[in-house]
């Protein structure tokens, strides 16, 4: 039963990866994947990451 | 049930692997570590899926629209990976005949090699890196979630016996503790909080699940890896912090047999198993020095009749007294595996290529050390891959692990890293759409 539903997470997590790699070559965006996959967080001095500077 | 599920959600891949190569290319790399046919009992069990999605990226590639778009920086590495499998054609048709697992190891290495040389191809820019990153740590990490789950729950009474595809508890252990920096890396970088504490929870149940193997070369490996990651870290105090909590879980998880098999780490030298390898070890070196440039072929040293001739042959390590074993073992070496397999120029392509891994990471950590805010990503990265090498470098050292695949895409992933800061190509990804501010 866990494994069940592990698995299921995990296949549809993997289906978000792909719709997101399949919209980067597209220059586009899947509003709710793309914000899943952001993985822009700058690295920043402590002081700065509070001011939440991010990458542009 | 299960194969109906993954059978359904193999037809909503299919599109995307379809129109687009790098998703191919990914399910590709994810499907051959996921071996999720260890978890299906049905009609899915007889669908090559990993064959399906290499077929598909290698279709797509040979389209002329795509060809054009192909740029190609794949630096040292590459020749070397070629060199490997071109050695190891010439090792597996000069083998001693009748040995089994011959082609069919060489057969998996190749198929290794040709996927790692299309990482150049696919894996340019920093947004497909961590995808690629995250495909990965799933891939691995999704039996880790499973066997951590019932260690956990049972209190510390399951026991992970490992996977067909990855091997025994040992084997299993370290491919498991070789994901878990790719996680810490996740951790740290993605900005979606479901996605960042997610990576944590999948790191702690996959450490549950190394536990749960009882590996004691995975307890060292672990050590290693947690030294190597705090060494690395900018944030000392709390990479020990964190230590200190797997620790306490630890002793609040693990049984009392945990306990008294990690114990006997202490003896290893009157341990019949351990001894045991040592025997395995003198053979492949006997073997490697009656063929040193091409080997004996792969798993020699578990074949019968050649088990017979090298029996008792000290090899390079005749200083060391050993028992008398009656079976042909297996070499329990990613060392000596290699060295018996392909002799000793194969080895020096092996360490090379384990040596690239390594160079890769200095040069990164040089090179993105002088500009941390744009290249720190690349830099955290770069030191969660090494942490995996260390794993693999330590803990292979008493497992026969030589040909996995993680290993090969972990080097070659350190490559394409620094291809990325040396030919920077436009980041293609949209605006960020939300996630921690």
């Amino acid at each position: 039963m866990i494994e069940g539903i592990l698995m299921l997470i995990m296949l549809l997590f993997n289906f978000c990866i792909l719709l997101h790699a399949k919209a980067l070559s597209k220059r586009r965006r899947v509003r709710l994947v793309s914000a899943l996959f952001d993985f822009s967080w700058t690295f920043l001095p402590r002081t700065k990451r509070k001011e939440g500077i991010r990458r542009a | 049930v299960r194969d109906l599920i993954v059978f359904l959600f193999t037809l909503a891949y299919l599109p995307l692997a379809l129109s687009s190569p790098f998703c191919a290319f990914l399910l590709w790399s994810w499907g051959g570590l996921i071996a999720i046919q260890s978890h299906l009992y049905g009609f899915m069990l007889s669908v090559p899926l990993v064959q399906i999605f290499a077929a598909i990226t290698l279709a797509l590639l040979l389209l002329p629209s795509l060809r054009e778009k192909i740029t190609y920086h794949g630096g040292g590495v590459i020749v070397l990976m070629v060199l490997i499998v071109v050695h190891g054609l010439i090792s597996a048709t000069l083998a001693y005949p009748g040995m089994a697992r011959n082609w069919d190891l060489f057969s998996n290495m190749a198929k290794t090699i040709l996927l790692c040389l299309l990482f150049p191809l696919f894996l340019v820019n920093r947004d497909r890196i961590n995808l690629y990153v995250l495909m990965l740590a799933m891939g691995v990490c999704f039996h880790g979630m499973v066997d951590g789950l019932k260690y956990v729950s049972s209190g510390g009474a399951h026991n992970a016996h490992g996977i067909l595809k990855f091997g025994d508890n040992n084997h299993y252990a370290l491919v498991l503790l070789m994901a878990l920096p790719l996680l810490i890396y996740t951790y740290r970088f993605a900005s979606h909080v479901l996605v960042r504490w997610g990576a944590m929870a999948v790191f702690f149940l996959t450490f549950m699940a190394v536990l749960a193997t009882n590996s004691r070369g995975a307890l060292l490996s672990a050590v290693a890896m947690g030294i190597w990651v705090i060494m690395m870290g900018k944030k000392k105090i709390a990479g020990l912090f964190v230590a200190a909590l797997l620790g306490v879980a630890v002793l609040q998880l693990a049984p009392a047999k945990w306990f008294e098999r990690m114990d006997t780490i202490q003896s290893a030298d009157q341990d019949e198993s351990f001894m045991g390898r040592v025997t395995a070890w003198k053979r492949a070196s006997a073997i490697a020095i009656e063929h040193p440039v091409f080997g004996g072929g792969y798993h020699a040293g578990q074949f019968d009749g050649i088990f017979e001739k090298f029996r008792y042959k000290p090899g390079l390590l005749g200083f060391v007294d050993t028992p008398e074993v009656n079976y042909p073992a297996a070499t329990h070496s990613i060392y000596f595996e290699v060295l018996g397999d392909l002799g000793f120029v194969g080895l020096g392509l092996f360490l090379a290529a384990i040596g690239s891994a390594f160079y890769n990471w200095m040069r990164i950590r040089r090179y993105a050390g002088k500009d941390p805010a744009q290249h720190g990503w690349a830099l955290e990265l770069a030191n969660m891959l090494s942490a995996s090498m260390v794993v693999y470098t330590i803990g292979g050292a008493a497992l026969s692990a030589a040909y996995f695949e993680l290993p090969y895409y972990i080097i070659m992933l350190m490559q394409v890293l620094w291809t990325s800061l040396q030919y920077p190509q436009a980041e293609q990804t949209p605006p960020s759409v939300g996630g921690r501010t």
